[in-house]
């Protein structure tokens, strides 16, 4: 897949701009508002059904049918890499509905839709991350009841996830969480920064991009606005760590980009690319410069 | 190289294509026609059009089409088309006493005003294979008086509630929340409780109503009253003022009879749970009312002890859309986490290989 | 007031309800993200003493979903008939229940009846929309906070007492948060934003 922009097709006739009708944008937005002004805190919204099943990704496309214009140039990653099929769809979603232009450049991007990654490039002041959240609340698998877990939030009453991440360092020697681990967001709300890989965490701090949270099942949407400080959850003698390979990429040689790992052949020989597909791709083709 | 689940746009086309040539089957039989699935499979119809929240026969049909039979799947169709509709606004409450009468049971009373209407059902049928059916027969149906008419069917609860034994229920005139639109906060309000288990899946609800029977949160259920037919709607717009009927749709209610609260000065009286469904749609109407009644736990202060008296685990695991959702996401790759999950893996073993030698050492 | 007689008041809207609306959203999105940045707001036209920016607000926010607080000087007819048209806006009298307040700045010095929010469910809060005659005569103050790097210094012409009064309202995370118009220029002020007044800068 060639890493160009694209000018898609003028939106589909008989569909809504961004598919959603302006009175539920409005009620996106001004959700919205509140998640910023309240960083890391879970505002409920009335979340619609799309025509996508939930846990598919409905919360980031609800925020991103809200946010986007017709100036905006869209990305869509899944696991890092913009040509996996849910990505695929989800970008064929917009320009069929918004007629954005899309792009797989990290750089040319104005809002970047994403599961489970954030882009290994540096985000900018003028881009706006939208994850998707499967669970947003970061308590629900020590408290199941949503009555409880908004009592603990208003509170601050974070004791139980510190004895749990605790449990885990004298059962494992090390917290047993690599992936969806808690933040703190500016000294106040515990937050789940939804299923990226804990090596993606320290990008949430102090980042110049604003970043949205959208869960649509759930019914929850939450932010990070640019420059907020987000602390990973730890102890002084268990201090975060994030992942680290003795292998660097198979294609582009990158040392510290997230890796995925591929098995190539019956004897389980192992292989190691970027997550981020982008990244590698920018990469190969500066290298290809260089050797001209 | 073995690239990971990277099919792109081809793939994706290419899935829908084979999908639908799935749906369609063998070409040398006729098609279905959406009429048909519509008039000859009503009860798949009413199951899509309560679970997907919209009352339209015709559209729950082509869904059901769509969905090549897959009746959740034709029921996410319905929600994600109903979302995109336009609100004119909110219908009067359907008067049930009302109703134009195609069934009508209690297990309460032998005999009651209007009496016991059994109407089509499957309740007394042998469930034997209908090889008839096989073949296709035209089924002419019982011979009908055309001169007949229904005596007034008044509601049996109400007989109850009259004598003080059954416990009112109050209009309080509240506005009426819509859980489409904002989402549920709990403790719920019974109108919200309502609402979400109309639109849940009958198979949950089944299955919770009936863990109620078996000890998990009894209750003591009697049907009080059941009844199917076609109630007029009526919609009062602002600027009219004054009610207008929109048409009839069919609906089936039910009203279960439970065991009784009071004491400590009170009456002894009969609570009750109720269910409603579009179309003609028992199963799931005795479910929800049985697990209304569950959920009223609270109000009755009684102890809750099974699921089904649980508020926050029924409503937020009863939606079906929601379930099949997330459950099927795990089909979506999930190789990074999966990564991060092997790379902790390797380090904890790699780690409790390495501890017993540092414990020797100290030793 | 009736809809016969209140029809002579209308004006447009947005020119493209649609493409505006968003426009807007995204700058007062910006505004709230980055405190003290002011940020364009020009899609829509003056509506009497309404300022563009101020116009646009209401329009890009506003519905029948959120009952509006109206200041004495913006409740004319043709504001509020317009309001009406072409957002829905219930206009209620009570502070308490508004979800949005039309501000001037006469209305600063007492903020103690619009919602803050709970410990529960601060987003349950009302937001003030403030019209001012522009946004960088006052005194200089520093902010601090989310959408800060550092510290950003912000003029905005506001009497001392609105600084009490959004104090007096504040216990994070229950707060007010606020947009200054004017002009065709919005500033957003979250609660979450501290902002150092010249006492405390001095202790």
């Amino acid at each position: 897949m060639n890493a160009q922009s694209q000018i898609t097709r003028a939106p589909e006739a008989g569909y809504n701009f961004a598919y959603l009708d302006e009175q539920t944008k409005r009620m996106i937005r001004r959700g919205l508002l509140k998640a910023v002004a309240v960083p890391g805190y879970q505002v409920p919204f009335g979340g619609r059904e799309m025509p996508l099943p939930y846990g598919w990704g409905t919360g980031g496309m609800q925020l991103t049918a809200a946010i986007l214009g017709a100036d905006d140039v869209l990305k869509v990653i899944d696991q890092g890499a913009d040509d996996t099929t849910n990505a695929v769809s989800i970008r064929r979603f917009f320009a069929r509905t918004a007629g954005v232009k899309t792009t797989t450049r990290t750089p040319e991007a104005t809002v970047i839709q994403t599961r489970h990654r954030i882009p290994e490039t540096p985000l900018s002041g003028d881009q706006i991350m939208v994850y998707q959240v499967p669970i947003p609340e970061p308590l629900r698998f020590i408290e199941p009841s949503e009555t409880e877990t908004r009592t603990m939030h208003a509170l601050e009453d974070y004791g139980v996830m510190h004895v749990k991440l605790y449990e885990d360092i004298a059962t494992f020697g090390h917290i047993a969480t690599s992936y969806a681990y808690p933040v703190t967001v500016d000294e106040r709300y515990v937050m789940d920064p939804s299923p990226i890989p804990k090596f993606d965490n320290p990008k949430l701090h102090m980042s110049p991009a604003l970043m949205l949270f959208g869960a649509g099942r759930e019914k929850r949407l939450y932010a990070v606005p640019p420059f907020t400080r987000v602390v990973s959850l730890d102890f002084e003698d268990h201090p975060f760590e994030i992942q680290r390979w003795d292998e660097c990429c198979a294609f582009c040689g990158s040392q510290d980009s997230y890796l995925d790992e591929l098995i190539v052949d019956d004897a389980g020989t192992k292989r190691f690319v970027c997550s981020d597909t982008d990244y590698c791709m920018q990469r190969r083709d500066l290298e290809e410069e260089g050797a001209r | 190289m073995y690239v990971a689940v990277k099919g792109g746009e081809r793939a994706i086309d290419n899935a829908h294509l084979l999908l639908a040539k799935k749906r369609r089957g063998d070409t040398s039989i006729p098609e279905l026609s959406v009429a048909q699935v519509r008039e000859q499979m009503p009860l798949a119809v009413a199951r899509v059009m309560s679970e997907g929240s919209l009352y339209d026969p015709q559209l729950a049909a082509l869904a059901i089409k769509q969905a090549a039979g897959d009746l959740m799947e034709a029921i996410f169709l319905l929600r994600a088309y109903r979302t995109t509709l336009p609100r004119f606004g909110a219908s009067a409450a359907l008067d049930t006493t009302q109703m134009q009468l195609s069934r009508r049971i209690s297990a309460t009373f032998k005999d009651l005003p209007g009496g016991q209407l059994l109407g089509p059902t499957f309740d007394y049928s042998h469930r034997l294979l209908d090889f008839a059916l096989l073949a296709d027969g035209e089924q002419p149906g019982p011979q009908v008086d055309p001169q007949a008419e229904l005596s007034p069917c008044p509601r049996v609860l109400d007989f109850l509630a009259d004598e003080g034994l059954m416990a009112r229920e109050f209009d309080e005139g509240l506005a009426v929340p819509d859980i489409t639109r904002e989402p549920l906060d709990f403790p719920a309000s019974r109108a919200e409780r309502l609402q979400a288990l109309a639109r849940g899946d009958e198979g949950f609800l089944l299955a919770l109503g009936y863990s109620t029977q078996r000890g998990y949160g009894r209750n003591h259920p009697f049907a009080g009253e059941i009844r199917i037919g076609e109630v007029e709607v009526w919609l009062e717009p602002q600027e009219l003022g004054f009610a207008v009927p929109l048409g009839d749709i069919e609906v089936t209610e039910c009203e279960m009879v439970n065991q009784f609260v009071g004491g400590k000065g009170i009456d002894a009286q009969f609570t009750r749970g109720y269910g409603l469904a579009f179309g003609y749609a028992e199963r799931k109407a005795m479910g929800m009312a049985l697990v209304d009644r569950s959920l009223r736990a609270a109000e009755y202060s009684e102890e809750v002890e099974g699921p089904a008296q649980q508020e926050e685990f029924v409503l937020m695991h009863c939606d079906n859309v929601e379930a099949a959702g997330f459950v099927s996401h795990l089909k979506l790759p999930h190789y990074v986490d999966f990564q991060s999950e092997l790379e902790l893996i390797r380090k904890l073993r790699k780690q409790a290989s390495e501890q017993p030698a540092v414990e020797e050492q100290r030793a | 007031m009736n809809a016969a007689n209140s029809s002579q008041w209308l004006q447009p809207a947005f020119n493209d309800p649609v493409l505006d609306a968003q426009t807007s959203f995204r700058s007062a999105l910006k505004a709230l993200a980055e405190p003290g940045l002011a940020q364009p707001l020009n899609r829509a036209l003056a509506l009497e003493n309404l300022h563009p920016a101020t116009y646009a607000l209401c329009l890009a926010f506003l519905d029948g979903d959120t009952p509006l607080w109206l200041a004495p000087c913006f409740d004319t007819p043709a504001i509020r008939a317009n309001l009406a048209f072409h957002c829905g806006c219930p206009i209620v009298d009570e502070r308490e229940l508004a979800l949005f307040a039309l501000l001037d700045d006469s209305q600063l010095s007492d903020l103690s009846d619009f919602e803050n929010g709970s410990e529960r469910y601060p987003d349950q809060s009302c937001t003030l929309l403030v019209q001012l005659d522009a946004l960088s005569t006052g005194e200089v103050l520093r902010w601090r906070g989310p959408g800060i790097k550092d510290v950003r210094c912000v003029e905005l012409p506001l009497p001392a007492v609105f600084w009490q009064q959004r104090q007096a309202r504040s216990a994070f995370p229950r707060g007010l948060d606020a947009f200054f118009a004017a002009g065709e220029q919005v500033i957003g002020l979250p609660r979450s934003t501290h902002v150092l007044l010249k006492a405390e800068e001095a202790a």
